[in-house]
């Protein structure tokens, strides 16, 4: 699971490609949490090349969810394809991350 | 007698630097040292025999005494490589008694290297000891008068000589591969004997580590192994106890009036993630099916303080259904804030004072719901977030009239619509053919269906299996 990160108009971007369960989170936990030190408080996670997520892969988004909300900060993801969406429609996580179609579009929130 | 003299000198200075040079080096050092004490015993006897035929019967130092001190040190070669070799033996077998060095070596001689040295070595000298016995039968054979009587008897003589020395030199070569096999034998069995027992469950043994050679280094590492594979089964223990524990948290089923209700949890790991809770109190029922992030101890903790968070909340009479979801996901928040753990849940609450049914859905796969008398399956989505993601987020609860049918609620986990055979997942078809098949009769017997019917499709869920049936308005 191949994750990028890069830094467009103030946002921190995390582009993570292939699959996001149990065994691969560990990468995009140490990413996330490298950026958080950092004192990144925005975060955009593009997931157009991502093929699979689960509530492991979920956990790292509430967790720069939660971190980050204390500091005013936020999280956004773009690009997800449509079988996804709904993995984050089912467990309501659609509700607390703006979800955008492209990053072009996600760069201004 | 130039031979036999130094021989003797050695033969009475060996015992007494034996045991200080030899038997009180470390095990692994032993065998090497060996060589080295014979083989530098035998070159001070091949220098002692140089300077004896030179000063004693005053030949040449530099031709004949050269001579007699390369076939001492080659005899010593042969004789110091045997030793080592047995001594290696012993400590090998000292090795297997003691419960001595079980750690990899720290520096390691690689056998292959020692191997190809000694093998070098050896043909030089043969090289060197053939051409010595050759030039020397042609100078004699160019001091023979050549008549055709004599020929004869001088061909024989170089042929059996060349032979004899050839002979002697090739039963000793033998006898160092032999040796040396003799000693990777028993090196092998070792590594065998152990890797054999392991495999057959028994981890009390260990791989003796007699050698700093790639020999130890496997032996050490196959130790580590061992040592590893035994904490895993400690673990394993550990867990085992955990499921018990949570196992026996789990109710098995619930009736009220108008209603009852049955659970199931097939666990896929040692410990699961998920859970279901039935608490009765004044009246009303709280059903719930829930589904903590991961698997494992961390998640069976997890989800015994959210069962207790739940539990407490639903046992209080004055809180509705969404504020006991409010309530729990506060104090969850406190405990896993930051961490980004959370819990999943469906929770449903009966009352059976006026047969309404509220329900609350956190991130959690929708409820099916279905009424047998019309055949109608609907589906009960989530609203809300999982619990454990955010303090201050209202949960809103759901009402489900009463009705005079009989329904049968079936709360479910993603295990469930997830579980895999090959590429294809269980999904809702299979579901609610399940569903339909199954709502005959009690709650209990729907639940059975479900469960056997995922049994059937996947044998081995990856995840866990967590299914819950509410029977509304018995009939029976």
């Amino acid at each position: 699971m191949p994750v990028n990160h890069s830094t467009e108009n103030g946002v921190a971007v995390l582009s993570v490609a292939g699959s996001l369960g149990a065994d691969e989170t560990q990468h995009l936990e140490e990413a996330v949490l490298g950026l958080l030190d950092k004192g990144e408080t925005r975060l955009l996670f593009d997931f157009s090349d991502l093929d699979y997520i689960n509530s492991s892969g979920l956990r790292i988004l509430v967790l720069a969810y939660q971190r980050l909300k204390k500091n005013s900060g936020k999280v956004a993801i773009c690009g997800v394809k449509d079988y996804i969406r709904e993995v984050f429609e089912v467990s309501g996580y659609d509700k607390i991350f703006s979800m955008y179609a492209a990053r072009g579009e996600a760069s201004k929130f | 007698m130039y031979v036999a003299a130094p021989l003797l000198v050695i033969s009475f200075v060996r015992p007494i630097l034996q045991p200080g040079l030899v038997e009180a080096a470390p095990l692994f050092a032993r065998a090497r040292r060996q060589f080295r004490l014979d083989m530098g015993l035998y070159l001070f006897a091949a220098l002692l025999g140089a300077i004896g035929i030179h000063l004693v019967a005053g030949f040449p130092f530099v031709h004949s005494g050269l001579k007699l001190s390369l076939s001492i040190s080659t005899m010593g070669l042969f004789a110091s490589l045997d030793t080592a070799l047995a001594k290696e033996r012993d400590v090998i077998a000292e090795a297997r008694t003691r419960r001595g060095a079980m750690r990899p070596p720290r520096r390691m001689t690689s056998l292959t290297r020692r191997f190809s040295l000694v093998a070098v070595v050896i043909m030089v000298l043969l090289a060197v000891v053939l051409l010595l016995v050759l030039t020397r039968d042609i100078h004699w054979l160019a001091a023979q008068p050549a008549t055709p009587e004599t020929f004869e008897t001088i061909t024989r003589s170089v042929l059996v000589e060349i032979l004899f020395v050839m002979g002697a030199l090739l039963v000793l070569v033998v006898n160092l591969i032999l040796s040396s096999s003799r000693n990777l034998k028993m090196l092998f069995e070792n590594e065998t004997e152990a890797l054999d027992r392991v495999s057959r469950g028994d981890l009390n043994v260990y791989a003796p580590v007699a050698t700093n050679d790639e020999f130890g280094y496997i032996a050490g590492q196959t130790n580590t192994m061992i040592e590893g594979l035994r904490d895993r089964l400690k673990m394993r223990k550990g867990l085992e106890i955990a499921r018990e524990v949570q196992v026996n948290f789990l109710p098995k089923t619930v009736e009220a009036e108008g209603m009852q209700a049955a659970g199931k949890a097939l666990y896929s790991d040692e410990t699961g993630g998920d859970f279901f809770d039935f608490i009765q109190e004044n009246g009303k029922v709280v059903m719930l099916a829930a589904d903590v992030v991961g698997h494992g101890i961390g998640a069976a903790l997890l989800m015994a303080s959210c069962r207790a968070y739940l539990r407490q909340a639903a046992s209080d009479p004055a809180l509705s259904l969404a504020d006991v979801a409010g309530t729990a996901n506060r104090q969850l928040c406190g405990d896993v804030e930051g961490t980004g753990r959370f819990v999943t849940g469906f929770l449903v609450q009966y009352d059976s004072a006026t047969g309404e049914v509220f329900w609350v859905g956190a991130g959690h796969p929708s409820a099916v719901l279905y009424t047998p008398a019309s055949g109608e399956l609907a589906r009960l989505k989530s609203f809300d977030i999982p619990l454990g993601v955010d303090a201050q987020w209202t949960f809103r609860a759901e009402r489900l009239g009463p009705s005079e049918h009989e329904r049968y609620l079936l709360l479910l986990t993603d295990g469930v619509t997830e579980a895999r055979s090959g590429d294809d997942m269980f999904g809702d078809r299979r579901l609610e053919a399940a569903i339909r098949r199954g709502s005959t009769g009690s709650a209990s017997e729907l639940v059975d269906e479900v469960a056997r019917s995922v049994g059937r499709f996947c044998p081995r869920p990856d995840d866990d299996v967590t299914l819950v049936a509410v029977r509304l308005n018995p009939t029976l």
